[in-house]
């Protein structure tokens, strides 16, 4: 019974209640740009928009090392960032990406080959 | 004259009992530790005047209660929903605090604050080394998700002061809060990892009480408590054995959410299905540790059950049984999992007894600091006899509240009365507290042989 049990545990552990752990992304919202804990500039990338594809849901950003092409899926949670104007934050889309925009890119797995997992725009007026 | 000088003498005497050892180097860990110590209890984050501390109080085994609550004065800033008026709607919901120690949180994200959120109990903050790791990364809060940037116990504060610190539901970084700095997330991180043990039981334990080994045994068991295969050692993690060696602390869908008649849907008051880690959830919450269940009810993460013994009874209904967590048990054993009465009281016994052995040590631990004079200013010192005496009094009621080991609480009782008289005593503190920290160590001997 024992190694039933423990083939079921490991088995079940595998498939999905060992959940890949990740970190909340609600109170992500209120947090500004370049400030998310422990991640901003370690696994993020900050750069300015060079392009936007609305069509393929893509963007490139670039900064001081390069570029990065960023795709952007239904998961992607695009957050407005206008705590620089002291107003409040709030939800957004591919559409409120525009050339020139500063912005913090969170890649799924914090692997820059997988869509973004966030994005924080800064919005300046 | 003489008379004066040997006066003189007395007080200096009684004054240098009251202080702490001459200044030693700064341990910097220490001194990291003393720092989140500070702002945990004292830091608003320029925020609504609640700080860690105002849900997490050092008095009440860092969490909170109705029964806690209902000692709080009125303006307290735990009940800020209730007199600024920028918080009136969709912060708290000042019934269910006041009456289950609910706390609004909006886990699923802030577009819709009337009616996504979720209302849960405060987890206490000890033992943190041993339940927040995990195979697969940090897991804090009841989700296992409740940190945001990496995820970290350290990233967690940031995360609460947006939640639960702002003056008003607009959330801007610098005029409703500031976020805290990374040497303070640091310091914080330091102190909640200091509180409480900073060791893992190594179970069984050489129990005395015929019940509560009894319990442990059950507990222990594969056949019939099956318990340990969560709660490793009681504590938060899952069986090496069974789930790998580094697997750690894990989420689980018990079935919490399936209760009937849970305390606060029978008030008519809007509690949303909470959907756990994840959004959307998965169902799953985070598996907490036992060793300091007994004194931080309620229990589960909504505060369904009450008592310790109503949350071992929960295993043995259906809502567990027809859960994922459940069913992964009965596939694995053959069976559900079935206990009687007695059973459940002994399972609850020994959860009654290793909290009350923990207890025990926290106050030895801060008795013999205060006898050693292990303390930097005056205040400190007084600290430490006051948490000693918490302790102690939770040990009493642990104990008493199971019918358990009357010796022990006996002991304890008188110990509880020394470590009162150390604390307002002149001349004679050193010595009620060596003669407060014998008789914990005679209570603890009640419990378990000694090692």
């Amino acid at each position: 019974m024992m190694k039933r049990m423990i083939f079921v545990a490991i088995t079940v552990g595998l498939l999905g209640i060992l959940s890949h752990a990740i970190a909340e992304k609600t109170t992500e919202l209120y947090i500004p740009l370049g400030q998310s804990p422990g991640v901003s500039a370690k696994l993020t990338v900050i750069g300015k928009i060079e392009q936007v594809d609305s069509q393929n849901g893509a963007l490139t950003l670039s900064d001081a090392s390069g570029s990065y092409d960023v795709r952007v899926t239904n998961q992607t949670m695009i957050f407005l960032d206008k705590s620089g104007l002291n107003q409040k934050n709030a939800y957004g889309t591919l559409a409120d990406c525009k050339n020139g925009m500063t912005a913090e890119v969170r890649f799924e797995n914090d692997d820059r080959g997988r869509p973004a997992e966030w994005i924080k725009l800064q919005v300046v007026r | 004259m003489k008379k004066v000088v040997v006066l003189i003498c007395w007080v200096m005497l009684a004054v240098g009992c009251h202080l702490p050892s001459p200044t030693q180097p700064p341990d910097p860990d220490e001194a990291l530790i003393t720092r989140g110590k500070e702002i945990f209890f004292n830091e608003t984050f320029g925020g609504n005047g609640r700080t860690c501390g105002s849900c997490h109080p050092a008095e009440n085994n860092f969490t909170i209660d109705p029964a806690f609550i209902a000692t709080l004065p009125a303006d307290d800033p735990l009940f800020v929903a209730e007199f600024n008026p920028a918080l009136k709607e969709n912060f708290e919901n000042p019934r269910l605090m006041r009456e289950f120690g609910l706390i609004t949180e909006n886990l699923d994200g802030f577009d819709d604050l009337a009616n996504k959120f979720t209302l849960r109990g405060v987890p206490h903050t000890l033992g943190l080394h041993f339940t927040v790791n995990s195979g697969l990364g940090p897991r804090t809060g009841w989700s296992g998700d409740g940190a945001p940037g990496d995820g970290s116990m350290r990233s967690f504060a940031t995360g609460a002061v947006i939640q639960h610190f702002t003056k008003t539901l607009n959330r801007v970084a610098g005029v409703d809060f500031r976020l805290p700095t990374a040497a303070e997330l640091d310091a914080l991180e330091a102190f909640q990892f200091s509180l409480g043990r900073q060791k893992e039981l190594n179970l069984p334990l050489p129990l005395k009480g015929t019940v509560a080994k009894r319990g442990q045994d059950l507990f222990n068991s594969p056949t019939e408590g099956k318990c340990f295969a969560c709660h490793f050692n009681a504590g938060a993690n899952g069986a090496p054995n069974l789930f790998g060696p580094n697997a750690g602390n894990l989420n689980f869908d018990s079935g919490v959410e399936d209760l009937p008649d849970q305390p606060q849907d029978l008030t008519g008051e809007l509690v949303p299905p909470d959907d756990g880690f994840g959004t959307p959830g998965d169902g799953t919450f985070n598996t907490p540790s036992l060793v300091e269940a007994a004194d931080s009810g309620p229990f589960f993460h909504n505060n369904a059950i009450e008592t310790i013994e109503g949350a071992v009874g929960f295993y043995d209904g259906e809502s567990f049984n027809n859960s994922p967590a459940g069913q992964l048990i009965k596939n694995a054993t053959g069976s559900g999992i079935e206990l009687d009465g007695t059973q459940i009281v002994e399972i609850a016994a020994f959860l009654r007894v290793i909290n009350t052995l923990e207890n025990i040590r926290q106050s030895i631990e801060m008795l013999e600091k205060f006898a050693a004079r292990n303390f930097q200013t005056v205040n400190a010192g007084e600290d430490l006899l006051n948490s000693a005496l918490v302790e102690t009094r939770d040990s009493i009621m642990v104990l008493k509240g199971g019918g358990l080991h009357p010796e022990a609480v006996m002991y304890l009782e008188k110990a509880k009365k020394l470590t009162n008289k150390a604390m307002h005593s002149i001349f004679s503190r050193a010595r009620h507290t060596r003669e407060a920290i014998k008789l914990q160590e005679k209570a603890r001997n009640e419990l378990v042989e000694a090692s």
